[in-house]
């Protein structure tokens, strides 16, 4: 009898499949939008760099480039990988912001699996050193007025620098120019140069001309104060009230994948932004660590994607979805 | 020398009526854009006057070559020109872009070498086949071994 | 001029500079950094041979491999690769009229037509030594003058890119061929082939047909591809009789430049090395429009203007330099103030990132060994190119003998690999394709290609900084000659203009002068 039920559990045993968790078996290609050497590919490359030196994930792992459209083409090309698990591929902000205004965007972050939410990078207000503008309020007064006279060099026109601006001028009434120039080193260039009088940037780009007396920062755009720059008053704390949109990176995997793979780069990523190599990594670069999973992380960027409809809707630029 | 005829001088105004043709399509996307923006030229300014111009210029061009005499020279021995020629090998260099998502590039580009000189070349088939074989293997040998370079690949990989 | 190199301690500086140069070569010619430099420069010639993806993926793909490395190490290495690979992307622009990158079509302009008559040693040769002299010019411009050369640099602004620019585009009325019609033509649409893709002032897509990949616009490497190596392919093909393509230069004289090529190079190797110093020290303008505006010039001050593009020597021998000296210009404002002056500066500000470093205006007070030791680097890298390239040429030479049917298939398969490896993208494959067929077409009807090409690459920073400048002056055009630098370079460019009709007004006044005396 006992011989019976023993072969009976060693058959239920062989034919009830073992719930497998999910582990990559061949090299996985992490997809990022912008071309080698930019920034999303610098962080792709430093990620796949950490994850090795940590021993915490044993497959090769290739950077793949898919620059094009701020994040569509790139996002087509991750839609287009159904199903596949050893494909995932790094989001920034701006492809949310694309995607809302280009309707040659043939998918959307929306069409993606969320996995995680990695960091923030906050923006600040920086001004030539040597401006009369101590503050942000010193500066929105001055704007007030000479309305127009005032000029901001930034990005295209639905960058977040841009989008703050806008939200800037309706919560107080002032005014100022936006020129667009299409790169960092333009817009630094000019503001030293003393062509134009602000600047809405990445702290890591600006800390090196502050140090060396020629920028000033003026506001942090953030809710809290930025631990590396514990004098800088944030926007809210001088008096201006606006919702502060993020700039996010995380990570994005095709539709239609297993739940225990999106548990899997779950788990990975959620290991690695708790070693000190990656607390390094993000104090250095002066972005913040903001760990999300998947759920949560499906949330985030429906209510990011509302309030940039609402703020594009202010700026007059048509969003097409 | 090459025989310049009629046939060079239907070509400009060819040339010229497709051009025109674009500078239209150019114009009338461009006023589906803003001309003017704050301050100055908006996107649907500099595609206007471009379109404008391209109009222009591809008329007086073919009005200048429906005014020009025609000339003809000598043709030298037994050189001729076939387009046919030219238009073949571009046709099969497309068709073996076409085939590179699903054949690979080395497959493809044996096939698209064996064919051309095939066709072009007039050698056999056998010779055909060499060389297409032998280019692709030395561009094996030089991209995938030693260098490295990510190329569209097709069955077993190649 | 004297006063303002004074006041800013230049001459002073060069005492210091001197001994610091010496500091510096004792860490250029350490044994590591030697071997890592020559890794990064024959890297770079190859990388610069094979067209399509250009030093700056190179040196991005390969940041990785340098984290283990001391960073004046790495940053020596992989400027090695930038300026190898402007070495070597003339080699295949000389022979083939495959541009190597982005900076080397003009070089097929001139080179090319060199390469059929015969004269690819020269070509090549005379490329390697504008290049060397260009390179050095651009390490000693830094050396000596980084500091104050940077200020000036800031002093640019959109209206002073506008006025460049223009600078740049009147140099159409030098590409003219005999139509200026079609001259004029070409650069429309080429204009008009560069904005297509995303509004940068009010996000709108301009001609993008509905595609995705057309939103930042077209490749302009893909499109060189197409329009001069397909192109010329099939012309090529049509006649079926085996042209004497590529005469293959008999005995060893006439395998590099002989004196009398040097001698006519002079103002050249000048106009490359100045022109591609300062083009390149200006964020947003690069060695592709500086080896533009560089022909430009060459063929604006040159006796015998209606020459270029047939094979004339300077015609390579000036833009060769000009994408040279690019390096030690992009090297200014990113060593002095932190500011990328070009995109492979922007990398390499990337690069010192990773490494801890953090590129500013304190850079060369806390870190001189970093400026320094690249100083130093670049002039040995460039001598070493030199020494690796002269060589080389007779045996690139000998590639030539390789029959052409044989040839042709193979110039397919490396403009497919080349055009491929920038984005892994079919689509600009195809696009390849597409402008291969009306490069054919443009060929066949007469329709110059260099025209288009200078529209393509000029078109939009010229609309760009017309926008931003008038953002700027809330609408006013007097923006343009109330800013010194923008009024001498719009000046500039108006002579430049003028000098065809007065050429013209006055060789038609001695016609008629004949013609009254007979």
């Amino acid at each position: 009898m006992n011989c019976l039920i023993f072969v009976a559990l060693v058959i239920l045993a062989a034919v009830v499949p073992v719930a497998e968790a999910f582990e990559p078996t061949k090299p996985v290609e992490i997809i990022v939008h912008s071309a080698p050497g930019g920034g999303s590919d610098l962080f792709a490359r430093a990620i796949v760099e950490m994850l090795q030196k940590d021993n915490l994930y044993h497959q090769p792992m290739h950077v793949i480039n898919k620059s094009g459209g701020s994040g569509a083409v790139a996002m087509s090309y991750i839609a287009g990988k159904k199903g596949e698990t050893h494909t995932i591929g790094l989001f920034t902000s701006a492809v949310i912001f694309a995607s809302l205004t280009q309707k040659e965007a043939q998918h959307t972050i929306q069409d993606l699996t969320p996995v995680v939410h990695l960091v923030l990078e906050p923006s600040v207000a920086a001004v030539k050193a040597d401006t009369p503008y101590k503050t942000m309020k010193d500066f929105v007064e001055a704007a007030k007025k000479n309305p127009g006279q005032l000029k901001q060099a930034g990005g295209v026109v639905t960058s977040v620098d841009n989008m703050f601006r806008l939200l800037i001028q309706k919560a107080t009434g002032a005014q100022w120019t936006y020129i667009n120039l299409p790169s960092g080193a333009e817009r630094i260039a000019n503001l030293l140069g003393g062509h134009m009088d602000l600047m809405l940037e990445n702290p890591d780009k600006v800390t090196e001309y502050v140090r060396a007396g020629k920028m000033r920062i003026i506001a942090a755009l953030t809710e809290k104060r930025l631990s590396a720059l514990p004098d800088v008053p944030t926007i809210k704390e001088q008096g201006i009230s606006i919702p502060i949109l993020t700039q996010s990176r995380g990570v994005i995997a095709p539709p239609g994948i297993p739940s225990d793979a999106v548990a899997y780069w779950e788990n990975l990523f959620g290991r690695l932004v708790k070693t000190q190599t990656w607390k390094k990594y993000v104090e250095d670069n002066q972005q913040e660590t903001y760990f999300l999973k998947s759920r949560e992380l499906a949330d985030f960027l429906e209510g990011q994607t509302k309030l940039l409809r609402g703020v594009l809707k202010e700026a007059g630029v048509k969003a097409v979805r | 020398m090459i025989e310049r005829g009629k046939n060079f001088l239907q070509g400009e105004v060819l040339a010229g009526l497709l051009l025109a043709g674009l500078g239209i399509y150019i114009l009338f996307q461009a006023l589906g854009l803003e001309y003017t923006s704050d301050f100055g030229p908006g996107p649907g300014f500099l595609p206007f006057w471009l379109g404008v111009i391209i109009i222009s210029l591809s008329s007086l061009i073919i009005l200048v070559a429906l005014r020009k005499p025609v000339t003809r020279a000598i043709v030298r021995g037994a050189e001729t020109i076939q387009p046919i020629r030219s238009l073949l090998s571009w046709f099969t260099l497309m068709l073996g872009i076409a085939l590179l998502p699903w054949l690979g590039f080395y497959i493809s580009f044996a096939m698209l070498t064996a064919f051309l000189v095939l066709a072009m070349e007039r050698r056999s088939v056998t010779v055909a086949i060499a060389i297409g074989v032998g280019t692709a293997l030395g561009f094996y040998l030089i991209l995938s071994l030693a260098l490295g370079v990510p190329l569209p690949s097709g069955p077993w990989g190649l | 001029m004297s006063r303002y190199l004074q006041a800013h301690g230049v001459f002073k500086k060069n005492v210091v500079a001197f001994n610091n140069l010496l500091f510096g070569f004792s860490i250029a010619l350490a044994p590591v950094n030697l071997f890592w430099c020559f890794v990064g420069t024959f890297l770079g010639t190859v990388v610069g041979v094979l067209p399509g993806i250009g030093p700056a993926g190179t040196v991005a793909i390969l940041l990785p491999l340098t984290f283990h490395m001391q960073p004046t190490t790495a940053l020596i290495m992989l400027l090695g690769i930038y300026y190898g690979a402007k070495y070597g992307g003339s080699t295949t622009s000389i022979l083939l009229n495959i541009p190597g990158e982005s900076s080397s079509v003009v070089t097929c302009l001139d080179g090319y037509q060199m390469a059929r008559k015969g004269r690819a040693g020269p070509a090549l040769g005379i490329s390697a030594i504008a290049s060397f002299i260009a390179g050095t010019f651009g390490v000693v411009g830094l050396m000596v003058a980084a500091p104050p050369l940077a200020e000036f640099a800031l002093r640019f602004a959109p209206p002073e890119y506008f006025a460049l620019m223009f600078l740049g585009m009147s140099m159409v009325a030098y590409l003219t061929g005999e139509s200026v019609l079609k001259s004029l033509l070409s650069a429309s649409i080429g204009v008009w082939l560069g904005i297509i893709g995303t509004d940068l002032f009010s996000a709108q897509s301009r001609f993008t047909f509905g595609r995705p990949e057309l939103l930042d616009g077209l490749d302009f490497i893909v499109v060189s591809i197409g329009l001069f190596s397909i192109a010329e392919v099939l012309i090529n093909l049509e006649s079926n009789v085996k042209p004497d393509l590529f005469p293959v230069p008999k005995g060893i004289k006439n395998l590099l430049p002989n004196m009398q090529d040097l001698k006519d190079c002079r103002f050249a190797f000048v106009n490359g090395s100045l022109v591609g110093f300062f083009v390149g020290m200006l964020p947003g303008a690069g060695a592709t429009i500086a080896s533009f505006i560089s022909y430009g010039i060459e063929k604006a001050f040159s006796r015998h203007p209606e020459k270029f593009g047939t094979g004339v020597i300077e015609g390579v021998a000036a833009p060769e330099g000009a994408n040279n000296s690019d390096a030690g210009g992009a090297l200014v404002p990113l060593l002095t103030l932190g500011i990328p002056g070009s995109n492979v500066g922007a990398i390499l500000l990337a690069a010192l990132f990773l490494w801890g470093l953090r590129p500013g205006p304190l850079l060369i007070q806390e870190h001189p060994e970093i400026f320094w030791g690249v100083v130093a680097s670049m002039y040995v890298g460039n001598l070493m190119l030199l020494i690796l390239n002269l060589p080389l040429v007779p045996l690139f030479a000998q590639f030539l003998r390789v029959p052409y049917y044989l040839l042709y298939p193979v110039i397919f398969g490396i403009s497919i690999v080349g055009v491929y490896s920038v984005n892994q993208s079919l689509f600009d494959v195809s696009l390849m394709g597409v402008f291969g067929i009306i490069g054919y077409f443009m060929r066949k009807l007469d329709f110059p290609v260099a025209p288009l090409v200078l529209g393509m690459v000029l078109g939009t920073p010229l609309e760009r900084a017309l926008r931003q400048s008038l953002l700027m002056s809330q609408g006013s055009l007097t923006i343009f000659v109330k800013r010194p630098i923008s009024a001498v370079l719009l000046l500039f460019s108006i002579v430049v203009l003028l000098i065809p009709i007065l050429q013209a007004f006055r060789s038609a006044k001695s016609l008629q002068r004949e013609a009254n005396l007979a």
